[in-house]
């Protein structure tokens, strides 16, 4: 195959490195159940018993998967779900890992005023600075509901970056007038839940993929970025990819990153840290993406389509 | 991979069931009330699991000498004797499955109480005996479930899905082994398709399917896992699926070190450990407390 340049401004990694890739989680918990139930998530026992497998069985598991390995990843853990379990949140900062800002309780920023957003997220900040002993400076938006909002809500709560867009293959800034922050872009396939996720009572009934069909997805991913200079980040959940024979088949796919050689695994804020770095050497330049998008919904364009209806 | 693992019996990698929901037209009944019998195509698709897909089953499982369990709905033990007298000869475990398939999760303590009696009494009615085991209808087990259970005498619990090892259920009035299974091990997502459901799935082919339940049975046997298939005999157990199960089967009897085993004596055997200190389950108290979570309301204290 013709060797095709697909990116066309790919990132100087550290060390000479191929491509970077983080496998961040998001330790989401029981936040699920109750942000999209909350009068009756207690009778949902059998839903709850999947989601407590995250940070009860799954996270020690990943922990003693990064360690063996020698990396340092990222979890993402709404504030609430920090509360909740606090030997998880312990187990994740004693292997080295950074724990990133995922909400107060998985809220939804679309379905939020400017204000409820702005409380959930210092709730959110707060929980993870007790639990912690430090801010984080990365935010993944829960749901990927990244709203018109959150750029300035992040600026003005002085994280690094963001993890929730896909506007890129590699890093880009998300910019307004008050300023930049560094976006560590991943598309829906890199995420575990269109695979594998299938619960009643969330409404979401996607077929089960096999751990074989789910990382095929997961290895082209990481082959194509290791090709052409990329940034690999799973979006994955312990309660979903922690379970035995996915870790099983994780442990895979880290052997096979490994062998291939040339792989820079870090977390995302050491990733945000590159990106700065090499953007005031001047060794790379980014892309920039001005937010908001658009001055306002519906777009001019459509008002005579909307006239008609 | 499993923190405390068990020590199976005589040394054995994983334990496996080949569990079995026959749920038969409670489904239907349960779903259309007075427009069941028009339904035709459907009922007789599950029809298709007492008259055809149990005793196909039954006679690969003979072959194989294995002793596995069916959780079958108290109506359907009504309904159809002639099948579960055949499950009952060949020694397999019957287990509570609701009467109608009616789902927990809807109903009041009060009538969750007397759905679940009214089970017992079909399966004491056939078989002479108390179950001991329950398998929640849909998975539903209820906020009120667990105290039912221990108030009817309950050994274990085969509805939840919080480890992938047997653990303990405990609740002030006493405790339930809970025998975790998972969404990937039901037969449900990989080949169920019903319009009368309104379940769209595409259907995969049996390897498809077969590649879920075998990565999982890999990963059991690997780690000292337990394996149960939450299956139905009129999904599982129609013809091309019914050989890729006994391909399964195959692999796994020349694997060796698989402990095949009905749910009862899984349970058995965790309790059995349990009381000579050979190992610990992780335990886990229910129910939880009653309605929304407070720190739902915004202002609540941090």
């Amino acid at each position: 195959m013709a060797t095709i340049p697909l990116l066309a401004n790919p990132v100087p990694w550290p060390n000479g490195a191929r491509c970077a890739a983080c496998f961040s989680f998001d330790m989401d918990g029981e936040s699920l159940m109750h942000i999209a139930l909350p009068r009756e998530a207690n009778k949902r026992v059998c839903g709850l018993s999947e989601l407590r497998y995250g940070p009860t069985v799954a996270v020690p598991r990943l922990v003693k998967i990064f360690a063996h390995f020698g990396m340092k990843q990222t979890f993402f853990v709404p504030g609430w779900c920090a509360e909740r379990y606090p030997a998880a949140v312990d187990a994740i900062l004693a292997g080295g890992h950074e724990i990133g800002h995922h909400g107060y309780i998985h809220e939804d920023p679309y379905t939020l005023s400017r204000d409820d957003e702005r409380y959930w997220t210092e709730r959110g900040l707060v929980a993870l600075v007790k639990a912690t002993g430090k801010k984080p400076v990365g935010y993944r938006a829960p749901s990927f509901a990244f709203s018109e909002n959150t750029l300035e809500i992040l600026q003005e709560f002085g994280f690094a970056y963001d993890a929730s867009l896909m506007a890129d293959d590699v890093p880009y800034l998300i910019a307004n007038d008050g300023g930049d922050l560094v976006e560590l872009p991943s598309p829906m396939a890199m995420d575990d839940w269109p695979h594998y996720m299938h619960s009643f009572d969330f409404g979401t009934t996607n077929q089960i993929s096999s751990p074989a069909r789910a990382f095929e997805v997961f290895r082209s991913e990481f082959d194509v970025m290791w090709q052409h200079g990329g940034l690999w980040v799973a979006v994955w959940h312990p309660f979903i990819s922690g379970r035995t024979p996915r870790a099983a088949a994780m442990v895979e796919l880290i052997e096979y990153m490994q062998n291939k050689g040339g792989v820079w695994f870090a977390t995302l804020a050491e990733i945000a840290a590159h990106v700065r770095k090499v953007t005031a050497s001047g060794a790379w330049t980014p892309r920039v993406e001005r937010l908001p998008y658009y001055d306002a919904s519906p777009i001019p364009a459509l008002s005579r389509r909307l006239a008609a209806e | 991979m499993i923190q405390n693992p068990i020590p199976w019996p005589n040394g054995a990698r994983c334990a496996v069931c080949f569990s079995f929901d026959m749920d038969g037209e409670s489904l239907v009944h349960l779903g259309y009330g007075p427009e069941a019998d028009n339904r035709i195509a459907s009922l007789s698709e599950l029809r298709y699991d007492a008259e055809i897909a149990v005793p196909r089953i039954l006679a690969m499982f003979q072959r194989y000498g294995m002793k596995q369990t069916f959780f079958i709905p108290g109506w359907c033990i009504e309904h159809y004797p002639e099948t579960i007298d055949l499950v009952l000869e060949h020694g397999h475990e019957l287990a509570h499955h609701g009467y109608l398939h009616e789902n927990p999760n809807k109903l009041s303590a009060e009538e969750e109480r007397y759905w679940l009696r009214r089970a017992i009494a079909a399966i004491v009615k056939a078989s002479g005996k108390r179950p001991t085991g329950f398998r929640a209808p849909s998975y539903a087990f209820s906020r009120n479930t667990m105290e039912l259970l221990v108030d009817e005498g309950f050994d274990y619990d085969a509805s939840l899905f919080g480890d992938d090892i047997p653990y303990l259920l405990r609740h002030p009035a006493g405790t339930v082994v809970e025998l975790p299974s998972h969404r990937a091990l039901d037969d449900w997502t990989h080949f169920m398709m019903s319009r009368d459901f309104n379940w769209m799935l595409p259907i995969q082919a049996p390897e498809r399917g077969f590649e879920v339940y075998r990565a999982e049975f890999d990963a059991c046997w690997n780690h000292g896992g337990l394996w149960i298939a939450v299956w139905h005999p009129f999904v599982s157990a129609r013809l091309a699926r019914a050989e890729a199960m006994e391909r399964l089967i195959r692999t796994m009897h020349d694997r060796g070190g698989v402990w095949f085993a009905p749910l009862s004596e899984i349970a058995a055997h965790a309790r059995a450990c349990m009381a000579a200190g050979t190992w610990s389950p992780r335990v886990h108290d229910l129910p939880y407390p009653r309605g929304p979570i407070p720190e739902l309301s915004r202002g609540a204290a941090n």
